[in-house]
């Protein structure tokens, strides 16, 4: 994973992240990873690897924002609907 | 990242990945008790390109496809372009991911930026893209 900086191999653009934040979740971070990958595959392109590398973190933060959020509000909602969740258990019952 | 993590990474991701096709599968996000609901639509009021991803999941499990399609016509590509990148991560298949291409993210911002437009629009071909 840890790539040497010197070698000229490109930084991950965390493009998988970026399409799940974006059509599997709810776009706000998914926005900023999407620009942050485009950057990273710029600035390799135009041989500023230090620059593709810190797109690359940056990138790789807001996909990690998206996902952390996601799974807060998951928590947060079963905490809160618990109850209803349970009715919906017991009511569904079909599998 | 040491091996033996990612190891752990990769079983925890499978465990959650089968707790969440069950749960997709067993409730319909439809009913809206158990799942959370889209945040941009319920406090923007706007439809973002995720919206209906829910749904169509449930639908897919269930094999809908025209229902999966009508909550949100994106999942069926994304889910492609996903398991392309992954056949050629994996080497199963030949050929290069179509996420490593230089224009992909620009792609994407573009498709998405699109589809959220075009979603929210009330003029009759575009109503049957809103969820």
């Amino acid at each position: 994973m840890e790539n040497n900086q010197n070698m000229p191999a490109k930084p991950n653009n965390y493009m998988v992240l970026a399409i799940l934040s974006t059509i599997f979740c709810c776009i706000a971070t998914g926005i900023a990873s999407i620009i942050y990958a485009s950057k990273v595959n710029e600035c390799y392109a135009r041989g500023e690897y230090e620059e593709a590398e810190k797109a690359s973190k940056n990138a790789k933060m807001w996909a990690f924002i998206g996902i952390g959020v996601s799974a807060l509000v998951w928590i947060i909602y079963i905490a809160f609907f618990g109850f209803a969740f349970l009715g919906a258990l017991s009511n569904a019952g079909s599998y | 990242m040491r091996v033996a993590t990612k190891k752990t990474l990769l079983v925890g991701l499978g465990v959650l990945s089968i707790g969440a096709i069950l749960l997709y599968f067993s409730f319909n996000p439809e009913n809206g008790l158990l799942f959370p609901k889209c945040p941009i639509h319920e406090y923007l009021g706007i439809y973002c390109s995720g919206c209906g991803s829910q749904r169509a999941i449930h639908d897919l499990l269930h094999l809908r496809i025209g229902d999966a399609v009508s909550h949100n016509i994106l999942i069926l590509p994304a889910l492609f372009v996903l398991a392309q990148h992954f056949l050629v991560k994996f080497g199963i298949l030949n050929g290069k991911s179509l996420l490593n291409y230089r224009y992909a993210p620009l792609v994407l911002l573009a498709i998405v930026l699109l589809y959220m437009v075009l979603r929210n629009l009330k003029a009759e071909p575009f109503a049957y893209l809103a969820p």
